[in-house]
């Protein structure tokens, strides 16, 4: 199917450079309409998702016709623009607005074919919503055994340990931008911690303190994964108002390129 | 021989643990002197289970009204019934199902049609039209059984349905149902009431252990069974497609059935933790061992059993069979090629329940094997005889990875036609799917994207759609029905009255009771109890969609699937990372 | 959700299990439900927030864009480029060229399409009188162009370039480049001007006069990279001025111009068509150049005269007779009236100069004399309208013996010639001046033996009998310059044959006589500077002189692409259309190419 798709793609490419063959000078109206076109095509996938009940074709093969017809459109671009940067205020906002946007929804694709890999290697994979219960279940948890352990042990090591070092680790999301660079900076702070404090504790401590690890490196899990599913979703609040924006920017930039057409006025 | 499983006391169980509480005695005494249970001999059946016990536990008596319908063509029964009293008739017209049955076909949306939902979508959480009271003969209404306090559907007017459809009527002292009650395959026609009918109703159980301590019933329940459906059966395996009628004859006289495990699998399986499925390899019923040389050809005709070498001690799966499939056809072919007896490469085990036909393995080699066509010829086994041997061959790359195996057969996964799937190294969690799901039904969701893992693998919690629907045991109105041309199990909202037994039976919980409401968001109320209608919902496979399957046609990165398990290639090929 | 059920005389709770089962507190007595619900508060989703950014985005990009165009209006907000430095001194005036824009965005939205561009630029470009037209050239294919499809602006301070693929558009669009560019299946081009044979030249003519033949012996390379051919008098003058005089060896030496056409006199008057005074024995054809005096009203009787054999009027019917007695009237008076008073009388000064190439009135009224001894008579009656008479045979002269003698060898060879139609014409007319067949009695000066011919053989004017020829003195010669363009070609050609074709080529059109083509640096629609070429490669590398030539082929072979690709599209040199070819011709001027004529620069 996808094969299909694809021939479909080179034909239409084809055919339109057969077609701006034919055409006399400047070449600007046709690779002006087709990045249109494809500035349409592109924002149409957003209409797609709306009609989902509606057999336009899988969402799978509009991703697939999605990412082509950006590259093409890039290269499209950079032929209608004549790699000149612009001059104008208005022009620099449509130029900047396109590459933004281009930039952003390549982001996006990177995102979204390598983050849910890295997320399901690193651990359980969790839904975007339960991830503040979980992370509050943890904290929970955490507290209790922190509580529990002087009950338990009648030493307030954990206890402190918990209170200085790992209270406002388990209270909130932390360390966002770290998890997303793929970095195990904190995996290797945490087993620090924990080794130091493992010195100055009694054998009898040291299954809370197991217990606790544990806790941790779930919360770590969770930090990890709210983490990729932030940075999954989030780039969608660029890329899309972004494209909006782009549209409307487009729309006058037609409409002010066909009143001074061939210097109509 | 019978297999019998573990003492049914749950309390899932569908009917508790008597079939009915209110048998007494002196009922019991009423049924063995009727004739052909007078016939059994009572002393062949062992002290703890007594013939008066048995049926005291798993039958009872029940009176139908005319017009009650007593089994629905399509509908997967656990009981066999004899009439006491009465006259049933057997609908043999086709035409009388789809309407009088509650199995409304949905036809397909028009494009314009799909193209409303945008709008005609109600913003209500599962709406429902009102529920109207159905007039003609054909419409089914339900009605409180008298006796047995159960909700039954009935024909209004059966006397124009007989006199409109063709029907064949049973009259008293005969059995019916009993096939599909001991094989566990659809009823084959639907059976109502004419008149008022006392008939006794006896579960699986009492039926297995009835046949199995009493000669003469269980001759007289076999004949029935190869006079009336055995020939079929037969003929529907490719195996014996080049065959002719009379050596298919021979088969017949020849052949044996047999069930395996556990009718009632579902309610243990659902109390089993999932992750020491893996482990109960060993207590599954043996259906055949390894290194036994092979008497019989075991043709699957239900439920599914795990085929697995022995490596050390421990027993390593290799896959699974389902309905359809041949066990030891390779041995055989084999032990014809070289002329003499080969042992059997594979143990065979029943996972829940099976049941499969004994073919002997003489009459295979005379008759079948040498005009077999080659293309039905099952890939060759190599010779297991050390450990490395047997490792490599579990572990060669053209498997499936016995890991996933495990969790596929321990989860019952296998059992779907329709599993969802999520590939979580592709899933962006972007929530598409549910979302296309929710817009292709008014407005609800039909499945959670949640579900037990394997790997970067999940089974979502959607309805699978299996190859065996418990679900469908116990419908009382027989709103949850199978589709006869697609096998969709779908649920004719008219007709569900909200008794949960389906909800309750799926061993996957993918089926969710929800209160219906009005177009003000109001609950419907039963007008009998004044309770909020409750109604199961779960996945259609979007079957009345343009679209097909909304959560897979919505996915943009080939993340979700609805896969049939029993295309094991395919879903290899999707699984790949 | 609830809805308590009365039972016998309370209500009680009837929620399901499935949903929690029965609350603890029931129903209030009323049959209300005791729980309250609070009412639900909302929270926005992800999607609705993303929705929302993106609704304030957008309303916030149109807002800003829209108050960019109306308000904040300039060269900032709006320009799409910076113009080029030739350009430059109108950058930042947008309304010198978009005149709308005086009157800001409403000016804009009001003249919107009312203009157009290419009025600005021919404003101040002068290209030619079709400007718009493919090539300036406003022939019948006629497809219209504007400046602005190849000529972008706002395009930085450098001119961008005309795009390779321009050309494609409209033409082949498989050449697009040097590589593809077809042979040059006859180039350089014919029809040839002279038929001057380098082959022959290099390696027999010169040679024989123990010359050297080089290139630059006869062409000059221009600093503008076109080239130059020697004139004639450069280079031709030393060998072929001989026959530029027509110093033929055969028949008469020279042109006959003005000569009195032979009529078939005898039937003409027999069927009472008289013309007065003849010369007889005139066998001369009615020449093109008397042709061309003869007034416009015998235009018809002319076209009878062509179609008659005038010298046999045997079967001609009288209308036709009364066309030739016309058309001889006509020619006796042109000779008449130009004798009377002189050229001015035929036409203006400067035509008639050249035309008559300094003849002289002694020659011409001594050669009417001879001819028509009775003109005084006859111009009487034909300025009073009255029928000339029948012809009369002059009376005798008195001739010297001697030179009757002298001449004997000469009648016995006539009268063989002539035979017995000559002899039976004798008869009919009785006495035959034999002599005056080879003018010898237009001689004045007995003692003057030699021939008129050869008395004008550094160019000049003879008779001789009934004609009066004319030989060219130098080269180039204003007599036949100033008739080849007066006279059809195909006409003008028939004279020539007396020898100027020997180098003057027979034309399929234009003037007969004209400079030959030079390898100039500026054709038609191509460009080639020869003046950068042969700074690094010999003529002969692409001019391949060949022996065997066809008549009115060029005496070289084809140029071959070969030897351009050599370097065009190998070597960085550049391989594309507009490196040899033009795009804007104009034809008149020769102005072409990369100059740019601007008529008067009008700054705002």
């Amino acid at each position: 199917m996808n094969k299909a798709l694809f021939a479909l793609f080179c034909l239409l490419l084809s055919w339109w450079w057969w077609l701006s063959l034919e055409r006399i000078g400047p070449v600007a109206s046709l690779t002006g309409w087709t990045l249109t076109g494809c500035t349409l095509f592109l924002a149409a996938y957003q209409l797609r998702k709306w009609l989902s009940i509606l057999p336009l074709g899988s969402a799978q093969q509009w991703m697939q016709l999605h990412v082509w017809i950006s590259f093409m459109a890039a290269f499209i671009f950079f032929w209608h623009t004549g790699l000149r940067l612009p001059d104008g205020l208005f022009e620099w906002a449509l130029y900047s607005c396109f590459a933004a946007t281009w930039m952003s929804g390549c982001l996006g694709w990177i995102v979204t074919t390598t983050m849910p890999r890295r997320l399901a290697r690193h651990g359980d994979v969790i839904i975007a919503d339960e991830i503040p219960v979980i992370r509050r279940q943890l904290q929970l948890a955490a507290d209790q055994l922190a509580l529990d352990s002087v009950s338990d042990t009648g030493s307030t090591t954990l206890a402190e340990f918990y209170q200085r070092r790992l209270a406002s680790f388990f209270g909130k999301q932390t360390h966002r931008w770290v998890h997303l660079t793929g970095s195990r900076r904190v995996h290797a702070w945490l087993d620090q911690e924990f080794a130091q404090i493992q010195r100055f504790m009694a054998e009898p401590e040291w299954k809370n303190l197991n217990q606790l690890r544990e806790l941790a490196f779930a919360k770590i899990n969770t930090d990890v994964q709210g983490a990729g599913t932030w940075l999954l979703r989030r780039w969608l609040f660029v890329h899309i108002p972004l494209t909006h924006a782009l549209i409307v920017l487009i729309g006058f930039h037609i409409f002010w390129v066909y009143l001074f057409n061939a210097g109509s006025i | 021989m019978l297999n019998l499983g573990p003492d049914n006391n749950l309390e899932f169980s569908l009917y508790g643990n008597a079939l009915d509480r209110r048998m007494q005695e002196k009922d019991v005494n009423r049924i063995l002197e009727m004739a052909p249970f007078s016939k059994i001999d009572a002393s062949k059946f062992p002290a703890s289970k007594s013939l008066q016990e048995l049926l005291e536990q798993d039958a009872r008596l029940v009176t139908f009204m005319p017009g009650d319908i007593i089994v629905r063509r399509g509908d997967y029964g656990t009981s066999a019934f004899f009439i006491l009293r009465g006259c049933v008739r057997v609908v043999t017209s086709p035409e009388i199902e789809d309407a009088a049955l509650g199995h409304t076909p949905t036809p397909k949306r028009t494009h314009w049609q799909a193209f409303k939902q945008l709008w005609t979508n109600h913003h209500e959480p599962e709406y429902r039209p009102p529920f109207k009271g159905s007039t003609g003969h054909l419409q089914t209404q339900t009605r409180l059984a008298s006796d047995t306090q159960e909700v039954r559907a009935y024909l209004s007017d059966p006397k124009s349905v007989i006199e409109r459809y063709a029907t064949i009527p049973i009259q008293a002292g005969e059995f019916f149902g009993e096939i599909a009650a001991l094989t566990r395959t659809p009823r084959t026609a639907t059976i109502f009431a004419e008149n008022v009918c006392q008939m006794i109703e006896i579960r699986w159980q009492g039926l297995r252990d009835l046949r199995r301590f009493s000669t003469e019933f269980r001759q007289e329940i076999d004949q029935i069974y190869r006079e009336r459906s055995l020939k079929t059966h037969l003929a529907e395996s490719s195996l014996f497609k080049h065959l002719d009628v009379h050596q298919l004859g021979q088969l017949v006289d020849a052949t044996e059935f047999e069930s395996y495990g556990d009718f009632d699998w579902y309610p243990e399986f659902r109390r089993t933790d999932a992750a020491r499925h893996g482990q109960q390899i060993a207590k599954e019923p043996l259906i055949a061992q390894e290194g036994d040389y092979i008497n019989d050809l075991l043709l699957i005709r239900a439920g599914f059993a795990r085929q697995s070498i022995q490596i050390n001690e421990g027993h390593r799966t290799i896959g699974y069979l389902g309905s359809g499939d041949a066990f030891g056809l390779e041995e055989l072919i084999q032990s014809t090629q070289t002329g003499r007896a080969i042992a059997l490469k594979h143990s065979l085990r029943a996972v829940g329940y099976v049941n499969l036909l004994r073919v002997p393995a003489d009459l295979i080699q005379e008759l079948v094997l040498p005009r077999l066509p080659s293309r039905f010829h099952p890939p060759k086994v190599p010779d297991l005889q050390t450990t490395s041997q047997a490792f490599d061959y579990v572990e060669s790359p053209d498997r499936m990875d016995e890991g996933l195996l495990n969790f596929i057969v321990g989860g019952r996964h296998n059992n779907g036609t329709a599993t969802m799937l999520i590939h979580l190294n592709r899933c962006t969690g972007c929530d598409d799917c549910v979302r296309a799901c929710s817009r292709a039904h008014d407005g609800n969701p039909r499945f959670v994207r949640q579900g037990p893992r394997h790997q970067h693998l999940m089974v979502a919690s959607a309805c699978m759609h299996c190859v065996d629907p418990v679900c469908m045991l116990g419908c009382p109105t027989g709103a949850i029905h199978r589709k006869e041309i697609t096998g969709d199990v779908d649920i004719n909202p008219k007709t569900c009255i909200g008794c949960s037994n389906c909800a309750n039976n799926c061993p996957y919980d993918n089926i969710r009771m929800v209160e219906v409401t009005d177009a003000h968001g109001e609950p419907h109320f039963d007008l009998d109890t004044e309770r909020p209608r409750l109604q199961a919902t779960k996945c259609d496979l979007c079957s009345d969609q343009v679209t097909g399957p909304a959560c897979q046609y919505a996915c943009p990165h080939d993340a979700l699937k609805r896969i049939d398990m029993r295309q094991t290639q395919s879903f290899k090929n999707w699984l790949q990372p | 959700m609830c809805k308590p059920s009365m039972k016998g005389y309370r209500f009680i709770c009837t929620r399901t299990v499935a949903f929690g089962g029965a609350c603890d507190s029931g129903p209030f007595p009323d049959g209300r439900c005791s729980v309250h619900e609070s009412s639900c508060q909302p929270v926005r989703s992800e999607r609705s927030v993303r929705r929302q950014i993106t609704g304030y985005f957008v309303i916030t990009v149109f807002g800003l864009v829209l108050a960019g165009f109306v308000f904040g209006f300039g060269r900032q907000w709006v320009s799409p480029g910076r113009l080029s430095s030739a350009h430059g001194f109108i950058d930042n005036q947008c309304a010198s060229c978009h005149p709308a824009l005086v009157e800001g965005f409403a000016g804009v939205l009001r003249h919107a399409g009312s203009g157009h561009m290419n009025d600005q630029c021919l404003a101040c470009h002068d290209r030619g009188v079709a400007p718009t037209f493919a090539h300036g050239l406003a022939d019948a294919k006629g497809r219209k162009l504007d400046c602005v499809q190849c000529h972008r602006e706002h395009r930085g301070s450098e001119l961008p370039e005309v795009a390779r693929t321009a050309c494609q558009a409209c033409h082949n669009r498989h050449v697009a480049n040097l590589r593809q560019h077809p042979e040059f299946a006859d180039y350089p081009a014919s029809p040839r001007v002279l038929a001057f044979d380098h082959s022959s030249h290099a390696n027999k003519h010169f040679p024989e006069q123990k010359q050297t033949f080089t290139c630059g012996g006869c062409h000059q390379v221009t600093p503008q990279g076109s080239v130059t051919i020697a004139t004639f008098e450069e280079s031709c003058r030393n060998c072929h001025l001989a026959d530029v005089r027509l110093n033929t060896t055969a028949g008469e030496a020279g042109v006959l111009v003005w000569a009195i056409p032979g009529i078939d006199l005898e039937t003409l008057e027999a069927h009472g068509y008289f013309v007065g005074d003849w010369p007889t024995f005139s066998d001369h054809p009615l020449t093109p150049f008397v042709r061309a005096y003869l007034p416009q009203e015998r235009a018809e009787d002319l076209a009878v005269w062509d179609q008659l054999d005038v010298l046999d009027l045997e079967s001609a019917d009288k209308q036709q007779l009364a066309a030739v007695q016309r058309v001889a009237i006509a020619v006796k008076v042109f000779f008449a009236e130009t004798a009377r008073s002189g050229q001015s009388t035929l036409g203006d000064e400067h035509e008639n100069g050249r035309l008559f190439a300094g003849m002289d009135q002694a020659t011409w009224t001594s050669a009417l004399t001879t001819w028509f001894p009775q003109m005084d008579d006859e111009w009487a009656l034909i300025q009073s309208n009255q029928p000339l008479p029948t012809h009369r045979e002059p009376a005798p002269k008195p001739m010297s013996k001697e030179k009757k003698a002298d001449s004997g060898g000469d009648d016995l060879l006539t009268d063989d010639l002539l035979g017995d139609d000559l002899l039976s014409g004798d008869l009919l007319v009785g006495e035959v001046q034999d002599d005056d067949l080879f003018g010898k009695k237009t001689t004045p000066n007995e003692n003057i033996t030699v021939e008129g011919s050869a008395w004008v053989s550094f160019g000049g004017w003879y008779q001789n009998g009934e004609g009066l020829y004319y030989r060219p003195g130098d080269h180039p010669d204003g007599f036949l310059s100033a008739w080849s363009t007066r006279l059809e070609l195909d006409v003008f050609d028939k004279i020539l044959s007396a020898g100027c074709d020997k180098c003057h080529l027979p034309q399929e059109k234009g003037p007969r006589f004209r400079a030959p083509y030079s390898g100039g640096s500026h054709g038609v629609f191509t460009v080639f500077d020869h003046a950068a070429h042969v700074a690094i490669m010999k003529c002969d590398a692409c001019h391949e002189a060949v022996t065997d030539r066809a008549p009115g082929k060029s005496s070289f072979a084809a140029m071959k692409l070969d030897s351009c690709r050599i370097c065009h599209g190998a070597q960085d040199v550049t391989d594309d259309c507009m490196s040899c070819h033009n795009y804007h011709v104009t034809t008149e001027t020769g102005s072409t190419g990369s100059t740019t004529a601007i008529a008067s620069p009008k700054r705002p």
